[in-house]
């Protein structure tokens, strides 16, 4: 069990872009000890892209060619990494 | 749990895609004024001037739109980047404007020297630009439906425009393929094996993203495009021996299109969340454009099957325009930091989104009606001038609003 505080988006039935905006405007709006887990059908490259290029701390997770999990906080004090999906 | 590296040179920068888009519009422009002044030359079947203006839109409008689309889809669909892609791009869009008007006025002038110049040139720059894309392409380990798609397409482009080369050398009197057979195999390698396999490899990715459809079958996807490229060179191979069998293969790349239509709009009318946007009405008249350049092709006319097909085309290009500039200007800034970008939906003004829709189905009737009255082309040109007018605005402003919200 994470000590920090998940905010769940499943995107996996929405159109682009809605996963994409849905996912930055939470990650916008995400409190200290709070991350973002992400459901998606494919691997959200963009969004990747962005986390990288503002300093977000995010991990991959793959649970199937159709299920990618993605882990995104802006609190550096969470280790995104070691969380459990 | 991993942490793949990712790097921004994923993205080529937004200017890239934004000048060809704008360069579409110009050419656009110019298509219109075109027909407005030499509308009545045009109908003429097989004159200069209709020679002249389909080089025009299949080439300066569709074409080199395409080869600028390819700077992004490139890396995002494929993971191949061009290396110094601005640089690149900023290059080939300059030589490729020009080259494309000298090539329109070699056709409208009948001017054999320098359509032949015209031509070889357009050769060199874009075939430096397909070796080495395709170079890339084939050394990819794991290649999907989308690089296979790419490497069909590309290789039919540079086979296009080595007949096409062959083809005004013909004018020149210097015969090296005969004039018929080369004419033939470049415009087959150039509409189906360029334009339609292109389409094909970014819509068996991009229908299902974008639109939350089920994927195109398997099958499909594995053997569609290669076996349209066997069918292109087998039917290439039959020309040199027989024009007259060679035309009979052109039922089977008839079918290709049908199937690939009717899988399309299958996939299309059974999604999930049906939303329906002027993105997704411009695919649907596409396709039915197309579907109708089929049906009408195999019935013997060649012309407005032809016309059907370009406008289909035309219809995809906006479509992919409307989903793609929007998506750029808001990953950009958001890759910038900028988080309180507009959203996607509020880059282009939906109200002009509608109406550049409305001018482009206004063109079906139009275009239906100069079969009959090719006085009509006039018009069809003024509301094309118009249509391509709102395009660039469109462009445009996107383009403001990105440079506006910069940090």
């Amino acid at each position: 069990m994470s000590r920090y505080k998940q905010v769940l988006l499943d995107a996996t039935e929405l159109e682009h872009p809605e996963p994409l905006e849905s996912s930055v405007a939470i990650i916008g709006t995400l409190k200290r000890g709070e991350y973002l887990h992400l459901i998606t059908k494919r691997r959200p490259v963009p969004l990747l892209q962005i986390c990288e290029s503002n300093g977000f701390a995010f991990a991959e997770h793959v649970e199937s060619n159709s299920k990618y999990h993605t882990l995104v906080a802006t609190d550096s004090s969470i280790e995104v990494e070691n969380i459990d999906v | 749990m991993f942490n793949q590296g990712l790097s921004l040179e994923q993205a080529p920068p937004i200017s890239i895609v934004l000048r060809f888009f704008i360069l579409c519009a110009f050419f656009g422009l110019l298509s219109g004024l075109y027909l407005i002044f030499y509308g009545d030359q045009v109908a003429l079947q097989m004159s200069a001037v209709t020679i002249a203006f389909v080089h025009l839109l299949l080439f300066a409008v569709v074409s080199i739109t395409m080869i600028g689309v390819l700077f992004q889809m490139l890396p995002v669909m494929t993971s191949v980047s061009i290396s110094n892609a601005l640089r690149v791009a900023k290059v080939m869009h300059l030589l490729l404007a020009l080259l494309a008007v000298a090539l329109v006025a070699s056709f409208t002038l009948n001017l054999a020297i320098p359509l032949a110049i015209s031509a070889l040139l357009i050769l060199g720059t874009i075939s430096v630009f397909i070796f080495k894309v395709l170079d890339r392409l084939v050394r990819l380990e794991h290649k999907d439906s989308s690089v296979v798609g790419f490497i069909v397409a590309l290789s039919s482009f540079g086979i296009a425009l080595v007949m096409a080369v062959v083809t005004a050398l013909n004018y020149s009197d210097i015969s090296i393929v005969a004039y018929d057979v080369s004419r033939f195999i470049h415009i087959r390698f150039m509409l189906s094996g360029w334009l339609f396999a292109l389409v094909c490899a970014v819509s068996f990715r991009v229908i299902e993203m974008f639109y939350v459809s089920s994927p195109y079958p398997k099958l499909m996807q594995s053997y569609f495009l290669p076996v349209l490229f066997i069918i292109l060179i087998i039917q290439a191979v039959t020309a040199t021996f027989s024009l007259q069998s060679a035309h009979h293969i052109d039922m089977l790349l008839v079918a290709a299109v049908i199937i690939y239509v009717l899988s399309t709009l299958k996939l299309l009318y059974n999604r999930k969340r049906p939303r329906v946007d002027v993105t997704i009405r411009l695919w649907y008249i596409a396709l039915i454009s197309w579907l109708l350049s089929a049906v009408v092709y195999s019935f013997g006319a060649v012309e407005v099957g032809f016309g059907a097909f370009v406008f289909g085309l035309l219809s995809l290009i906006y479509a992919m325009s409307y989903k793609i500039v929007p998506f750029l200007v808001w990953f950009h800034l958001n890759a910038k930091g900028v988080l309180e970008a507009p959203m996607m939906a509020d880059v282009i003004d939906k109200d002009y989104l509608k109406l550049h829709l409305y001018l482009h189905i206004l063109l079906i009737p139009l275009l239906l009606l100069s079969l009959y009255m090719s006085d009509i082309l006039a018009v069809v040109g003024a509301v094309f001038m118009l249509t391509n007018s709102l395009y660039a605005y469109n462009i445009y402003r996107a383009t403001m609003l990105y440079r506006a919200y910069l940090p």
